[in-house]
């Protein structure tokens, strides 16, 4: 059972548990997306690119990020949906990166769209095994209200 | 009529691309749900998801994100001369389901040079909407774009 949205404070930190990007995972994405870019998938193409080498989408770290999140079991039973999401990409994710998440809850608010929710504001921190940032950014979700009686 | 080339010089606030249009299955939520470990149970339970707010299993709003990621690819010239992704943000005003067809909207509302004489930043603003015209997501982004050398 997860904590309801009474249980956050502001100030809350939270790190999580650690992902390797592998090739696979970035194929995999490629198909489930339909972003095949050479950027991606050729090693021809990026010996002479930016980076020399294959990297992962930016928007992989995104996704896998959620992920990582969803995993520290702390809105299992009472997430109820991300109302927005912003950040920055500051380096690229190299096959082979290990990926960490670090969380920290900024806020939270009461929801007009749904009362029986309120809104808790999230910052997220991608970081790699050399502990760059990979991106940085911030959030709202829903999380579910204890019920009264 | 001139194919669109994704150079800087050639994005402009006149002009509107529609991607093609997708229909998101069961095995996409699958997909989407093991590659990222994002397997909450509003996404993956019908029982859970009944009693929720939603009423429904919903698409997780990053999947969603993630299928936009794709369907931008989809339009053709407009990533021909893309080099990053610099900031970017989205908001989520309604859910979308497992059997809703979703298409991408680009507008690219303003751009401005910067002192590399070889890209140029440019911004892009995406709507994803469904079958019934609903909005899904919406972005505003910036994207550094290479420049036609001459």
């Amino acid at each position: 059972m997860g904590k309801y949205f009474e249980d956050f404070e502001a100030g809350e930190e939270y790190v999580s548990l650690s992902r390797t990007v592998t090739e696979a995972d970035v194929y995999n994405f490629a198909g489930f997306t339909h972003d095949w870019s050479p950027v991606h998938t050729s090693t021809e193409f990026c010996k002479k690119g930016l980076f020399g080498e294959r990297i992962a989408h930016g928007a992989i770290t995104i996704t896998l990020a959620e992920g990582l999140l969803n995993r520290l079991c702390l809105w299992d039973d009472t997430f109820m949906g991300i109302v927005d999401r912003s950040w920055d990409f500051k380096k690229p994710v190299r096959f082979g990166d290990t990926l960490s998440v670090k969380l920290k809850i900024l806020g939270k608010q009461e929801s007009d769209q749904y009362p029986t929710c309120g809104i808790i504001e999230r910052e997220i921190t991608a970081v790699n095994q050399r502990n760059e940032v990979i991106t940085e950014g911030k959030g709202k979700i829903l999380v579910l209200k204890k019920r009264k009686g | 009529m001139r194919q669109f080339e994704g150079y800087f010089e050639d994005f402009s606030p006149d002009l509107e691309f529609v991607s093609p249009s997708r229909t998101i299955t069961e095995g996409d939520l699958a997909n989407y749900v093991g590659i990222s470990g994002d397997y909450n149970q509003i996404y993956t339970s019908d029982e859970f998801a009944k009693k929720s707010i939603y009423g429904k299993r919903i698409l997780p709003p990053l999947m969603v994100f993630a299928v936009a990621t794709g369907l931008y690819g989809r339009i053709q010239g407009l990533q021909d001369h893309f080099l990053a992704m610099l900031g970017q943000s989205w908001i989520f005003p309604n859910t979308a389901c497992v059997g809703d067809t979703l298409t991408l909207v680009a507008n690219f509302p303003k751009k401005r040079e910067i002192h590399h004489p070889d890209r140029g930043i440019v911004t892009r603003h995406l709507k994803v909407i469904n079958q019934r015209g609903e909005l899904i997501l919406e972005s505003e982004g910036d994207m550094m774009i290479g420049r036609r050398l001459s």
